[in-house]
């Protein structure tokens, strides 16, 4: 196991949750000297039939462990027109580690949440992106 | 699919990024992240800059980046290529 074996389970993930990568070059990558046993995912991820303004900020560091991957940190943000509408994050130093924020009443509020997958953390986001985006129209 | 490698270099130089944005030194960011401060960067970016910053931290054994003459640098890219 290594992490490019979890990069192509996200990159497959990703396709499966109607969204893409943005840009040139691939979010995914790992870290010189760890044997690919580390890595990062850092970029934008944009969602299909919306236009580039609104994505979601992905973070994720991963960790190979036996046969598995942990991710001891991410953050998965939805943007939309500019704005932070919401995201989850994990981390050791927060209090607690697994929290949300949620930004519809108070900008930046935390809460406590349970660890979430990338693809729950996607479908979220689209709840809210079909509620509040607008789409890409055709002519 | 493509494999790209980062390392404690590569990482600094998004910090800088980061620097250049939010017009913060990352020991200033850092100190008041750490320390639960509201700041007027958006959460994911705050996450991003911390994170970067940790990695940089336990990939230099907490030395942080040292900054090489441009021509030594230009020589290792050169060398790499």
């Amino acid at each position: 196991m290594d992490v490019w074996e979890y990069f192509q389970t996200r990159e497959r993930e990703i396709e499966e949750c109607s969204l893409h990568v943005t840009g040139s070059i691939p979010p995914f990558a790992a870290e010189e000297g760890s044997d690919d046993q580390r890595g990062m995912v850092y970029g934008r991820i944009l969602f299909n039939g919306y236009p580039s303004t609104v994505y979601l900020s992905m973070y994720e560091e991963v960790v190979v462990r036996g046969s598995g991957i942990t991710r001891p940190r991410y953050a998965y943000f939805l943007i939309i027109d500019g704005q932070e509408i919401g995201g989850y994050e994990r981390h050791a130093s927060h209090d607690p580690p697994v929290h949300r924020h949620c930004s519809g009443r108070k900008r930046h509020e935390g809460a406590p949440s349970r660890v979430i997958s990338f693809k729950d953390a996607a479908k979220e986001a689209w709840e809210y992106v079909a509620q509040f985006a607008q789409p890409i129209t055709g002519k | 699919m493509q494999k790209l490698y980062y390392n404690a270099e590569s990482l600094d130089r998004g910090l800088r990024e980061f620097e250049r944005e939010y017009g913060m030194s990352t020991e200033d960011f850092y100190a008041r992240y750490t320390a639960g401060e509201k700041l007027p960067i958006p959460r994911f970016d705050q996450h991003s800059w911390a994170a970067f910053r940790d990695a940089i931290d336990r990939l230099t054994d907490g030395a942080g980046v040292q900054p090489r003459p441009v021509v030594e640098r230009v020589g290792q890219a050169l060398i790499c290529a």
